[in-house]
């Protein structure tokens, strides 16, 4: 499901809730779309372990009795772990979302432990990491730092064949840094050969703030 | 097998990964199974998937125990470049299984410039191109579809072709295939098993003879069991026939991303130039019920948000206005689109376009196919000026501005009479525009005309006819466009007219061209139907190295007494048939709708035809 663009996604989606019957609310007007979105678009190429969605139904169905449904009828590699109906119409999750946490993993590649370590020691200790970024409308080459757009960036597991690391980021609207970029400017920094093709992220989790702190998305509407 | 995670290392560097992944939704992989079809397209996923006839096959073989057919789709460039540097041999999409270990590999011919494709994809699976180097545990390769009607240029390359309908008779072939694996007989007793089989004709079984003027003198039996004539198959009735109730639905965007609901088979109009409408009579319909069940499977199947009917001619379908409003209500329940592609732009078509494109007005499209009326009497393309204005002044008047219209040039008998006749067709369309629409209303307007090179086709009345020359067609097309980019919101396109000289060649060639199409490949020629990638340098160059002069194949006008490469292939249409029509071309005169009366085109000599009696009227 990683190759999967996050537009080409949503079609997964609404053809997954056709063929379930379970029938989405549509936008009125001039192209009427389904009321469906993602709280935050996932990168081709990263997995994720787990998404959201918001959707309008037509009809009230039993919560269990959509999870079934659908997972009948999704494409391997996507399932519904969970839903829960909206009692109270909050901020939409797109605008809730805060922060994502990932986990990448990469092929050691003689690397050593503690220099993987220190690199990244290094690499926060920066004040400023700066990377080039390419526009997609004008195709212009924008500078940003990054610095501030990262939370946690730590190792996590160390065996014979790969490093594990977690690195939690702004993301959504108010400040957003795609894990991919994140990985390419600290292997720029660190100079470590990393093989790129080894390279593996996977979306751990979605975050909303409460209180400022960070609170997983799942515990927005359990009661 | 390839192991998806060795190629995860590099799908992540290719353009569009999902095309290689297989695991759509509806698409099946079976675990246990006698016989391994594998179904190739050659050109790209997003092609090859918009493909009515790939999901119609597929699902009729992997309907059947004891069969399994998986997909194939030519690897874009930068997906080959990987496959290449790595060793990673083309591989099937549904278990990732290498091509070479398939039993039977089928491609299908929609193109003739697909044919470069056929190569590459054979080479990248590590199977020799040439049948007769391949050994007894190589896959067989067959192949169908429109362009089999002249098989012979592809004669060196594939083992068996399979000419008309496939629903059927690609099963009995696996079949037999089944039975003969496990009796340990060779592969040419093979060919012998399934050559009484009708459709299936096998090159190796025949051998040509040339006159001093290079003309084909005979096409010799080389064994007792090959047929004097390879006759088409086809489904006599297509509510009996195969129909899948699901599709596969791929993971990402392609051309035609929709169901289809294939409403019915073959065409009466009998256009001259068109070799759909003779290759695929006799014309058959699927009942309005049959139609309706299909499509409630394809909806609840699919999740598909577009319904499409499909056919050359849908407006002829004989139940269309109950059949129509039925669907258009059941769509709207569904939140679902209908299209109906191939419509006759009548009032009924009108009153249909109105209601399914109510609020966003797509484009329209024409095809009046020439300029003059004389130039339509030749080709046979019953429609008058009066019917185009009707048309499009009804289009203006319910809110469409965007309109295209399709003509080709370098028709038979065409003058620079007919090419005014173009412009003068697009002159008066902006005149009616402006009096049906105020002038609040007319900024939008835009007028689309695209020509096509006409390219002669095998099976057709104008088999026998030189294709125009190449600066011919440059002229005409210039002459064109310096006239009708004076006019305001009319745009111009045209095709390549080398692109258009090839498929020329290909489509009438014989088994000595075989040769050029290989070296033409080593020279680097693939994807020929791709702008960006066709190459006409190495084409000419592959002419020039196998000494093959084309225009002996595009330019030159045929007699009717000539022995045609294709004259053994019959498609049920009798070749005096597509004679008197040829004739009547240059005298103008038309020829009517069989569904007025039979027309005598033969093909109910050897099928049911249905539309104006059978072979005991």
């Amino acid at each position: 499901m990683k190759y999967i663009s996050h537009l080409d996604l949503m079609s997964v989606f609404q053809r997954a809730f056709r063929r379930a019957a379970v029938k989405i609310a549509y936008s009125q007007g001039f192209s009427p779309h389904p009321k469906l979105s993602m709280a935050h678009p996932l990168s081709v190429g990263i997995s994720s372990i787990s998404e959201y969605m918001e959707i309008d139904m037509e009809e009230g169905i039993p919560e269990k009795e959509i999870i079934s449904r659908l997972n009948e009828v999704l494409p391997l590699g996507i399932r519904i772990m969970e839903c829960h109906k909206i009692l109270e119409k909050k901020k939409s999750l797109p605008a809730l979302v805060a922060y994502g946490s990932y986990e990448v993993s990469f092929n050691r590649n003689g690397i050593q432990e503690h220099q993987l370590i220190n690199r990244i020691s290094d690499f926060l200790s920066k004040d400023r990491i700066i990377v080039t970024k390419k526009q997609v409308k004008s195709s212009s080459v924008k500078e940003i730092d990054i610095r501030p757009l990262i939370d946690e960036f730590k190792m996590i597991h160390s065996d014979n064949e790969a490093f594990k690391i977690m690195a939690t980021v702004k993301t959504g609207s108010n400040g957003n840094l795609n894990p991919e970029l994140l990985i390419q400017s600290f292997i720029k920094e660190s100079k470590l050969e990393i093989k790129q093709n080894s390279i593996k992220i996977i979306r751990i989790e979605l975050y909303f703030l409460k209180d400022h702190k960070q609170v997983p998305l799942n515990q927005l509407y359990k009661v | 097998m390839v192991e998806l995670d060795y190629l995860e290392k590099y799908l992540p560097q290719v353009e569009k990964p999902a095309r290689y992944i297989g695991g759509e939704i509806n698409s099946i992989v079976k675990k246990e199974f006698q016989g391994r079809f594998i179904f190739a397209f050659p050109d790209i996923y997003e092609i090859g998937m918009s493909h009515l006839g790939m999901q119609i096959l597929y699902h009729a073989l992997n309907h059947e125990e004891g069969i399994f057919c998986e997909r194939v789709f030519a690897p874009a460039h930068d997906m080959e470049a990987i496959m290449r540097k790595n060793n990673i041999p083309l591989f099937s999409l549904e278990t990732k299984t290498p091509l070479k270990e398939a039993d039977i590999i089928g491609f299908t011919l929609q193109y003739e410039l697909s044919y470069s494709n056929v190569i590459n994809m054979l080479d990248l699976s590590g199977i020799p191109v040439l049948k007769d180097e391949r050994r007894e545990r190589d896959p067989l390769i067959c192949a169908g579809g429109p362009c089999a009607y002249n098989p012979e240029p592809l004669s060196d390359i594939i083992d068996f072709f399979i000419i008309g309908e496939g629903e059927s008779v690609n099963i009995e072939i696996m079949r037999k295939y089944i039975q003969w694996k496990n009796s340990g007989k060779t592969k040419f007793e093979f060919l012998e098993l399934i050559s009484e089989i009708k459709g299936v004709y096998i090159p190796s079984f025949y051998n040509e003879q040339y006159n001093l003027d290079m003309t084909l003198r005979n096409m010799d039996k080389l064994y007792a069991c090959a047929p004097d004539k390879v006759t088409k198959q086809i489904e006599p009735d297509l509510d009996a026939a195969f129909y899948p109730d699901k599709f596969i639905v791929p993971f990402i965007d392609i051309v035609h991303n929709r169901a289809m609901v294939e409403v019915l088979r073959g065409c009466t109009r009998g256009c001259r130039f068109c070799q759909a409408g003779m290759i695929y009579r006799p014309v058959r319909e699927r009942s309005v019920e049959k139609i309706k069940e299909i499509t409630d499977q394809l909806i609840r199947n699919t999740g598909y948000e577009e319904m499409s009917l499909l056919s050359l001619s849908t407006s002829d379908h004989s139940g269309i206005e109950p059949l129509v409003s039925s669907l258009m209500k059941k769509c709207k329940e569904e939140s679902i689109s209908l299209s109906l592609p191939s419509l006759r732009l009548d009032s009924f078509s009108f009153k249909v376009l109105d209601e399914i494109q109510s609020v966003k007005k797509s484009g329209l499209t024409f095809a009046p196919e020439a300029g003059t009326q004389r130039l339509r009497d030749v080709i046979n393309k019953n429609i008058t000026e009066d019917d185009i204005f009707f048309a499009v002044e009804n289009a203006f008047k319910l809110g469409w501005s965007n309109i295209k219209f399709y003509f080709m040039i370098g028709l038979p008998t065409e003058t620079y009479e007919d090419l005014d006749g173009i412009i003068d067709i697009a002159e008066k369309i902006i005149h009616i525009y402006y009096q049906v629409r105020d002038k609040k209303n007319r900024r939008k307007l835009s007028i689309n005309i695209s020509t096509s090179n006409f390219v002669p086709k095998p099976h057709t009345a104008f088999q026998w006819f030189p294709m125009d020359d190449m600066n011919v067609l440059s002229e005409k097309q210039k002459y064109l466009s310096e006239r009708l980019k004076k006019i305001k919101h009319v745009s111009f396109n045209y095709h390549d007219v080398q692109t258009s000289f090839l498929e020329a060649v290909l489509a009438r060639g014989d088994r000595r061209i075989g040769k050029t199409l290989i070296k033409a490949w080593e020279n680097g020629s693939k994807f020929d139907g791709w702008r960006e990638f066709f190459d006409f340098d190495k084409w000419q160059d592959a002419f020039n190295e196998t000494g093959i002069d084309p225009y002996f194949y595009s330019n030159r006008k045929r007699d009717y007494k000539e022995l045609l490469p294709w004259d053994h292939i019959d498609a049920g249409v009798s070749k005096e048939f597509l004679i008197s029509e040829n004739e009547k071309a240059f005298k103008e005169k038309v020829t009517a709708d069989c569904r007025k009366g039979c027309t005598n085109c033969g093909i109910n000599q050897s099928f049911n035809c249905k539309v104006y009696g059978d072979k005991n009227v």
